[in-house]
């Protein structure tokens, strides 16, 4: 079986984005044979990274499957935006480290799967570094 | 939604939900055991022995009793009793007849009659110093003229039995109050003041309403429990440190309880010239332990009651990235202090979950002297009053909350006082992304 | 980036340049899973599965702390399903004397489970025997791990060595960095060869040797 080909973009170029701001995007999926993809689920999410476990939210979620809707066709464009709330923002610290991104993941037959991710800034927070006793 | 009781937790991968409710009754019940095992011997010891020689100190009469005869009396297992037959005037009827009662030496022996035997030599020691005909200070009971006794002494391992039943409903009754008065409510609210949640899910949303619902994974304010200050609008509550002191007094209360109940027994060993060599190596390194917790519990005391309290009110709240705000402290007491600094700051802090460790790790990333004062008086009813800008910086990361990362912002009042340990308090706060836009500018 | 699920970001990153680097010592990137178990040469995965199956389903990880027991359970998980066993992991900590509030979870065992307890010595004894005749009787596999033998099948027996440690910080730096080989070894040597917290050290190192970014 080919890998798929995922094209997951942002429609604004940028990295940073401000709160309250819309952000949108687009994703498609071209196989050789377009029914292998079960499923796609785009999310925009933010977790943390650093010394502590990790935490995770999920600030937007889009589901669609062949279950759903028979006949899709994942090799058509489908449009993804949402608002961004006022936090929390992305943050560099030295034990927490906040990252917001939109992650795509594509339910594969035979239960593969693939995540592709395009990692944004949410403000302007500069990286914090440790005050020395 | 809300969500049934669950009765066993349920793993999510390395994290786990579970039921509060069931938690809490569990301490509950817990917390019930541990109060009914320290009221019943409560009961007992105070019925038994500290009532009645309480009674025979405060409210036996004084008399003059005369000894008729006197008998050893035999229990069961070589065990013996004196038996003291004695004449007396009741001090209220000088003139009236006289009054022939037994007396069972003293006031223990006569509210336990069937336990309190001593060995035979013993017996026959005390009956030596009361031989027929001669005259001893007695007291009676007023309520009951033919209770009499020839002792007025305390039985102080009864007194310090006491230790242990209160050490048990301190932490019973504490575990009950605690029980009722967090009954129903969410682990997220009860831990607001340590600003420590837990059970997030992956699409958990904040409370709507308030600033809570306007930043996302910003603790509540209203949730912290700031109240009207007198100097300035808001009072900033104290982080909780309260468990830490309750924690220290009850395992001071219960080790020292205990420590007593075995050092009683050695003393009274040593003292009858028969030491139990294994019982002094076993108590003393305990005691060592109880003694370091009195001397810790008395460190927390001191700073708790010694130092005063300390109240830091600013003049908005929540605070606001890039915002311009006024502080102002006021520090009670009686001392002479050496240095006091008051400082804004702001640290992340981190817990993870690795095999079968988990451990917290704290890292302050921004500091802020705002006051800072050294060697003066505080007087009593006169407390110092300091007031300060507050700059919240605007380059720098908001409040945030998570189950497992916070960064958290706080005043830290930190003091060192003449002849009293240091001290730090520290008051969360919440400061909210710069409204709006959120990005600093 | 395709694949499972992401991993730090190259050091020398090229079109993320506006994005922050992640500290390769995150605790996401070296969790039991994140990084593979690195066995010493002649030993696999598959042979610990045949032990295990040949052991009649029952056996236990030993080794000190941070030597990746829990990591080898991680690594084990794939290859059992494969063989149609249903792991069931419970992780003990902070002392955790008992499974009662598994029992939901326990009560679905049976024949193709694999219970598998990561910190089993801080069971109370008496709780270690009620589980071994509750997988006895159920036909359930139990595997556990612990710092010291607990009476099972001997499965295997982690431990760090400098080659273990090696290839680890590799597969954590691919490319060059501001840590090196002789960080881990001194981190190594103060952690009493404890990996996990040797990674650790190397997590703050790894910040103080960034350099200082704006304000």
């Amino acid at each position: 079986m080919n890998a798929p080909a995922i094209t997951l973009t942002l429609h604004d170029s940028r990295r940073v984005y401000r709160p309250g701001e819309k952000l949108s995007g687009q994703y498609f999926i071209e196989t050789v044979d377009g029914a292998e993809t079960q499923a796609a689920e785009v999310s925009v999410l933010w977790h943390t990274e650093g010394k502590g476990d990790e935490d995770i939210a999920v600030h937007f979620f889009d589901r669609v499957s062949h279950d759903e809707r028979p006949g899709l066709d994942f090799r058509q464009p489908r449009v993804f935006s949402t608002v961004l709330p006022n936090s929390p923002l992305s943050y560099e610290g030295v034990l927490v480290k906040i990252r917001w991104c939109v992650r795509l993941r594509v339910f594969l037959s035979r239960g593969k799967q693939l995540v592709e991710e395009r990692a944004f800034q949410l403000g302007e927070v500069p990286p914090a570094r440790a005050v020395l006793p | 939604m809300a969500r049934p009781i669950r009765f066993y937790g349920k793993k999510r991968g390395d994290r786990r939900t579970g039921s509060n409710q069931l938690g809490r009754l569990w301490l509950g019940l817990f917390s019930g055991a541990c109060l009914l095992a320290g009221i019943v011997p409560l009961v007992y010891i105070l019925i038994e022995f500290a009532i009645p020689e309480w009674r025979v100190h405060h409210r036996f009469i004084h008399t003059t009793a005369r000894v008729v005869s006197t008998e050893i009396v035999e229990w069961q297992d070589d065990k013996f009793s004196p038996e003291i037959l004695l004449e007396y005037h009741l001090a209220t009827r000088p003139d009236g007849d006289l009054l022939t009662a037994r007396s069972d030496y003293e006031i223990v022996a006569v509210h336990s009659r069937s336990q309190q035997h001593w060995e035979r030599p013993y017996v026959e020691e005390i009956l030596a110093q009361f031989p027929v005909g001669s005259e001893h200070d007695s007291w009676y009971d007023p309520r009951h003229p033919d209770t009499i006794v020839l002792m007025q002494a305390y039985t102080w391992s009864a007194w310090l039995m006491l230790l242990l039943p209160v050490a048990f409903i301190t932490i019973g009754g504490g575990g009950l109050i605690f029980v009722v008065l967090t009954w129903g409510k969410s682990t997220e609210r009860l831990s607001a003041g340590s600003q420590r949640p837990s059970g997030l899910d992956l699409f958990q949303t904040p409370s709507r309403g308030g600033p809570a619902a306007q930043f996302p994974f910003v603790p509540d304010p209203d949730e912290l429990g700031d109240s009207p200050g007198t100097l300035l609008a808001h009072r900033l509550p104290p982080a909780k440190a309260e468990w830490r002191l309750f924690a220290a007094v009850a395992f001071c209360l219960f080790w020292n309880s205990l420590v007593a109940f075995f050092l009683t027994s050695a003393i009274q060993d040593i003292r009858d010239g028969d030491p139990d060599w294994w019982m002094i190596a076993f108590v003393t390194p305990c005691l060592i332990i109880g003694l370091g917790s009195i001397a810790y519990v008395g460190r927390l005391l001191l700073i708790a009651g010694g130092v005063g309290p300390t109240i830091v009110e600013v003049s908005d709240y929540p605070l606001t990235l890039g915002g311009e705000y006024e502080l102002a402290l006021t520090q009670t007491g009686r001392l002479h202090i050496e240095s006091l600094d008051v400082r804004l700051v702001c640290e992340e802090m981190a817990t993870f979950h690795q095999g079968t460790n988990s451990r917290a790790t704290v890292r302050r990333v921004y500091e802020q002297l705002l006051i800072s004062r050294q060697n003066f008086e505080i007087h009593h009813g006169l407390p110092f009053e300091a007031r300060a800008r507050l700059p919240v910086p605007a380059a720098a990361m908001h409040s945030f909350q998570a189950t497992h990362n916070r960064v958290e912002w706080k005043i830290v009042v930190r003091g060192a006082v003449q002849r009293w340990p240091d001290f730090e308090r520290g008051f969360p706060l919440v400061v909210c992304p710069a409204s709006g836009s959120g990005v600093p500018t | 980036m395709s694949g499972a699920e992401p991993r730090p970001a190259p050091e020398s990153g090229e079109p993320r340049a506006a994005l922050p680097r992640s500290n390769p010592f995150s605790t996401r990137f070296i969790q039991p899973g994140a990084i593979p178990y690195f066995f010493p040469p002649g030993v696999d995965a598959a042979q610990l599965v045949l032990r295990l199956e040949q052991g009649g389903g029952w056996g236990e990880i030993i080794g000190p702390h941070g030597s990746g027991k829990s990591t080898l359970l991680a690594e084990l998980f794939p290859r059992l399903s494969e063989r149609g066993k249903r792991p069931l992991l419970f992780t003990l900590h902070n002392g955790e004397r008992s499974l009662a509030r598994h029992r939901a979870e326990l009560a679905y065992a049976d024949a193709k489970s694999l219970i598998v307890v990561d910190g089993y010595e801080q069971l109370w004894p008496w709780n270690r025997a009620l589980l071994r005749r509750f997988c006895r009787r159920r036909g359930a596999g139990l595997i556990v791990t612990a710092h010291a033998p607990m009476g099972l099948p001997r499965l295997y027996s982690c431990a760090v060595d400098r080659q273990t440690a090696a290839a680890v910080l590799e597969r954590l730096l691919p490319i060059r960095s501001s840590i090196g080989q002789a960080d881990l070894e001194r981190a190594l040597a103060t952690h009493g060869q404890n990996l996990r917290e040797a990674l650790f050290e190397l997590y703050d190192l790894y910040e103080l040797r960034q350099p200082s970014q704006g304000a």
